[in-house]
């Protein structure tokens, strides 16, 4: 588990992160949302152990280097360094025997669909396929905690896509990662938890489910004007106004029933629609 | 750690001679081997100890500050990230530096004996220790010249101190009107085991306490480096 508790860390006088509390468990998918700016890189660097905390402290549980693979924001190379011989010193720092490194090697390129390009040297690649290296990268010697700051950066959409899908992989191998994006497309449908930083504030945090179900209602609009006091009176939870129906919390649950009772009584569905708070709703109120 | 250190340095070693700025340290010890030749054809050991010593040391600092600011660098990001210990990404760069500046010194000694003078194998075996030891101290000065260990420009310090000392006696008495100074015996009592360490009789034993003297030196050089580097906050540019 990592805890920042009240962390602090100013460049110069400019304040990057500013009070920050956050817990990240173990097995969490946790994507770090935020405009640029808003302090994403800084608390990855502290994580990473790059740059310290003016204030505050930083717990970091049973951290392993050799058990961590990380991709820096705009990853950079040796010059005119092959890529196997890159992905080589890598392993190698972890203490990965030889022989183990090279199939390991062979299989994170593969992963990433760099293997036809193991012998090229760095400066020969595409941005799309430096990123994609420096995930191979992290992704040598199988480490339980990923940590990617930016990870679609200069990945077209299919790339982008590979990666979600890798990172959905990854969370069913149990391992927690952590990753930093300004795309809410990134964020949905990956992650376990969120946590949203504005200008070095963490104006929200939590598990998707916890912050998700602000609004979740069936909202049913009839055409014309029936009667529709009885439907209303079926739960609680439904509320009429006009000809429009509103089903909130368990009356959602009854969402059959009081549409078998429309049909039955020959009323005219005009729509019918199942609101929910957006994870872009939510941010966009959080950077408000 | 000894094989982590290991493999970042032929690392560092690789990725220096990937540019041409890997082509410095040889040309460097070609001058080195010129301007101790030129107006002598003929040397004796004493002389290329001492020769050989100061120039490849110029050498080895050199070099410690092409492989640090090699090391300064983004790309680096993925290698110190996998270190237990930030200690072995300096200790790296001077073993680096110390490959390299053997090798400078195997091609100096090459040319010295193909044209100018002989040594017997065991003159060679006196003079490799005191060599070895002054070569990692002007790796680890190196090293504290350079940014990457350098915290709020502790580097320019280095400089700066290092410009004091290479004033020359006569000038420092200059400048403090012909009066002996306290800063004059102080440069002469600091730099004496080192000038020890290359003049001192090769087949004296007294040049022991001096190879210590200047191995503490190194290792307090060492120590500052890491000790500003340990708690630096890393911020490297690409």
């Amino acid at each position: 588990m990592i805890a920042f508790r009240n962390v602090t860390k100013r460049y110069g006088a400019t304040p990057a992160l500013h009070q920050l509390t956050l817990t990240i468990s173990s097995g969490a998918i946790f994507g770090l949302l935020g405009p640029n700016g808003a302090g994403k890189s800084t608390l990855i660097n502290l994580l990473m152990g790059f740059i310290f905390p003016d204030d505050g402290t930083l717990e970091r549980g049973d951290w392993l280097p050799r058990r961590i693979g990380f991709v820096p924001e705009r990853p950079a190379f040796p010059s005119r360094c092959p890529a196997d011989e890159y992905l080589m010193i890598a392993g190698q720092l972890v203490g990965t025997n030889a022989a183990v490194l090279r199939n390991d090697i062979a299989a994170r390129l593969q992963q990433v669909g760099l293997h036809h390009a193991a012998r090229w040297r760095v400066n020969q690649f595409s941005k799309g396929m430096l990123q994609r290296l420096a995930i191979a990268q992290a992704l040598l010697s199988d480490p339980a905690f990923l940590i990617l700051d930016e990870p679609m950066n200069g990945l077209d959409p299919a790339g982008q896509k590979e990666i979600r899908d890798l990172i959905k992989s990854l969370r069913r191998e149990g391992k927690t990662v952590l990753f930093s994006t300004h795309r809410l497309e990134d964020i949905a449908g990956v992650c376990t938890h969120v946590g949203i930083l504005k200008r070095g504030r963490l104006v929200r945090a939590g598990s998707l489910d916890a912050l998700a179900p602000l609004r979740d209602q069936v909202v049913i609009t009839i055409a014309g004007a029936p009667t529709l006091q009885a439907i209303a009176a079926l739960h609680p939870d439904i509320t009429l106004d006009g000809n429009t129906l509103t089903l909130n919390g368990d009356a959602i649950a009854h969402k059959a029933a009081v549409l078998r009772a429309l049909l039955e009584m020959g009323a005219e569905i005009q729509s019918l629609s199942h609101q929910r708070t957006t994870l872009e709703e939510i941010y966009l109120e959080a950077m408000r | 750690m000894t094989r982590r250190v290991l493999s970042l340095s032929l690392a560092f070693v690789r990725n220096l001679y990937r540019t041409l700025l890997g082509m410095l340290p040889p040309v460097l010890t070609l001058l080195v081997y010129r301007l101790s030749f030129t107006y002598r054809n003929q040397g004796d050991p004493a002389y290329f100890t001492a020769m050989g010593g100061i120039g490849l040391a110029f050498v080895g600092v050199v070099t410690a500050l092409l492989i640090a600011d090699r090391a300064n660098r983004a790309a680096m990001y993925s290698f110190i990230a996998r270190l237990p210990r930030r200690a072995e990404f300096l200790f790296a760069v001077v073993v680096a530096t110390l490959f390299i500046t053997v090798a400078m010194a195997g091609l100096y000694t090459s040319l010295v004996l193909g044209f100018h003078m002989a040594l017997t194998p065991i003159e060679l075996l006196l003079i490799f220790p005191r060599w070895l030891s002054i070569f990692i101290l002007s790796a680890t000065l190196g090293l504290l010249m350079s940014r990457l260990a350098s915290r709020h420009n502790s580097h320019v310090i280095v400089f700066v101190v290092l410009g004091g000392m290479a004033l020359s006696r006569e000038q420092i008495r200059y400048l403090a009107n012909g009066q002996s100074s306290w800063f004059v015996d102080g440069v002469e009592f600091v730099v004496r085991p080192i000038t020890d360490a290359l003049t001192i009789n090769l087949q004296s034993s007294d040049v022991l306490p001096a190879l210590a003297v200047t191995w503490l030196y190194a290792t307090v050089l060492l120590a500052s480096a890491v000790w500003l580097f340990q708690r630096k906050d890393l911020l490297w540019m690409e």
